[in-house]
């Protein structure tokens, strides 16, 4: 993620770049961008970690918000900044005992289980909430990435179809 | 594609990004010069006010450092330091370390009021170890890194460049040459008082090991720039970290290169065991360079160490799952699923 270009606005198509590790069809999952699709099974473990080319510049994922399921066999569209707080929550505003907060925005970690219900093409797309650090304390969202249960990769696949 | 729980090798923490925390030393090297005291003459700013949360108290010096450890309190995470040094008034950092040589002409009053003579001053960028003359790099009485690499700014305003003809010339600042007087002469060139204001010409009785208030370098604008203004100008350098912090094993400083040209190429850095909870000081020797004149009447750099006082305070959070459950943020790590 290049810190410093998304502070100064510039397109996330040119600052964030998402890769996983599935080795599944790289060409239509728009793989190193913003608008990444990340092939899931039920009970995968997924798990989402943030490298800032700018080390010197903290930065977080401070959310990962899902929407509702929905079967989608076209490639998503370019990624948007959908929100843009000058001064967000921080998450370590409150004390205990002098200490940080319960659950400050640096020791959050994202991981979890795709559910084991989601259905075959559904796609799962969600928000990245993301958190920097300094004086403004500024938040962005970015909408775009996703993830998908692709068809059983035993069965034969269809020529055309989207995976 | 994976079907099976790889958590083992995300346990390891090899995904995760460490905590960057960069460490601002401003000097105010004049002021330091002057009373000879660096403590209450340099401020110490970082990057971990705004998240940490921590009331911090002005002058305090802290860095806060705030780790993250598993649910167990072993260690998850270790954070890394970095220092970079400036001063208040020295050249900006982003100033290119070869700019080119400067020829600034001052006029030096003369021992008689009634002449008025021109000293060349010449400064020279960056770093030729040919050029720098007296003001050598001095080594940690430790034994720590040699600061040759890093270089100064080379100002000798005791000495005026040699004609073909072998009499004393001096550049204006137009680039041409004017033969200097007799008085220019660099065998000529005399400790003189604070009332002559002559260049390299520091009174030997100073309270301040030999340096006092005496040098003084008139420029042609009529501006009286002291030896500690030329000195402030020269960015100071952290020569070593040491102390309790680093005898105990908290953090792990170095010395790294850069091929960063603009900022020297070189940098203090240290990483933190985060498992050491509590409030854990260190030292850093800070070097300044202090423009002087010698016996001979030449001007040159004499290094001045200094030592500054930091604190670290460590503390841990435990990680939490982002993704938040009804009874809160998840904990870590996950069960499998059925």
């Amino acid at each position: 993620m290049d810190v410093i270009a998304l502070l100064a606005n510039q397109n996330p198509e040119k600052a964030v770049f998402l890769f996983d590790d599935s080795p599944a069809d790289p060409i239509h999952r728009k793989r190193g961008t913003a608008s990444l699709r990340s092939p899931v099974y039920p009970g995968q473990y997924v798990i989402w970690s943030l490298a800032p080319i700018d080390v010197q510049t903290p930065v977080w994922i401070s959310e990962i918000d899902f929407e509702a399921p929905k079967y989608d066999p076209h490639p998503p569209g370019a990624a948007t900044i959908v929100d843009q707080t000058p001064a967000g929550e921080l998450g370590a505003a409150a004390l205990e005992n002098g200490l940080p907060a319960f659950n400050p925005v640096w020791a959050r970690h994202w991981e979890g289980y795709a559910p084991l219900c989601i259905t075959p093409g559904s796609v799962y797309a969600y928000r990245l909430g993301l958190q920097f650090g300094g004086l403004s304390g500024r938040t962005i969202s970015l909408e775009g990435p996703s993830l998908f249960f692709p068809p059983s990769p035993f069965a034969g696949i269809p020529p055309g179809a989207v995976v | 594609m994976r079907l099976f729980d790889d958590r083992a090798a995300n346990l390891a923490g090899d995904q995760e990004s460490n905590m960057q925390i960069s460490i601002i030393v401003v000097v105010d090297a004049a002021a330091t010069l002057e009373q000879t005291f660096l403590e209450e003459n340099a401020y110490i700013l970082d990057n971990t006010r705004v998240f940490s949360a921590f009331h911090d108290e002005a002058g305090e010096k802290t860095t806060h450092v705030c780790g993250v450890c598993n649910a167990d309190g072993s260690q998850a995470e270790e954070a890394v330091l970095n220092w970079l040094v400036t001063g208040v008034s020295s050249v900006p950092p982003t100033l290119p370390r070869n700019f080119p040589d400067l020829q600034i002409t001052s006029p030096v009053p003369p021992p008689s009021e009634t002449t008025t003579l021109a000293l060349p001053m010449k400064t020279s960028y960056p770093r030729d170890a040919s050029i720098y003359g007296h003001g050598s790099p001095v080594l940690h009485p430790a034994g720590g890194p040699i600061l040759n690499p890093m270089g100064w700014v080379v100002i000798d305003p005791g000495k005026a460049p040699t004609g073909e003809d072998g009499e004393t010339s001096a550049k204006d600042e137009g680039g041409g040459k004017t033969e200097a007087p007799r008085a220019l002469q660099k065998k000529s060139i005399k400790l003189q008082s604070a009332k002559r204001f002559m260049a390299v010409a520091p009174s030997t009785n100073g309270p301040t090991g030999g340096v006092g208030k005496a040098l003084t370098l008139h420029t042609s604008q009529d501006e009286h720039i002291s030896h500690n203004d030329i000195s402030s100008y020269v960015p100071p350098q952290i020569s070593s970290i040491y102390g309790p912090a680093v005898d105990n094993g908290v953090m792990f400083p170095a010395l790294y290169g850069s091929p960063e040209a603009k900022t020297e190429g070189w940098y203090w850095s240290a990483s933190v065991d985060v498992s050491k909870i509590g409030t854990h000081l260190y030292y850093m020797d800070v070097v300044l360079l202090e423009a002087q004149s010698n016996s001979c009447g030449d001007g040159e750099w004499v290094p001045r160490t200094f030592t500054l006082t930091g604190k670290l305070a460590v503390s841990r959070v435990i990680k939490r799952n982002g993704f938040a459950t009804p009874a809160g943020y998840g904990s870590l790590p996950l069960r499998p699923t059925q």
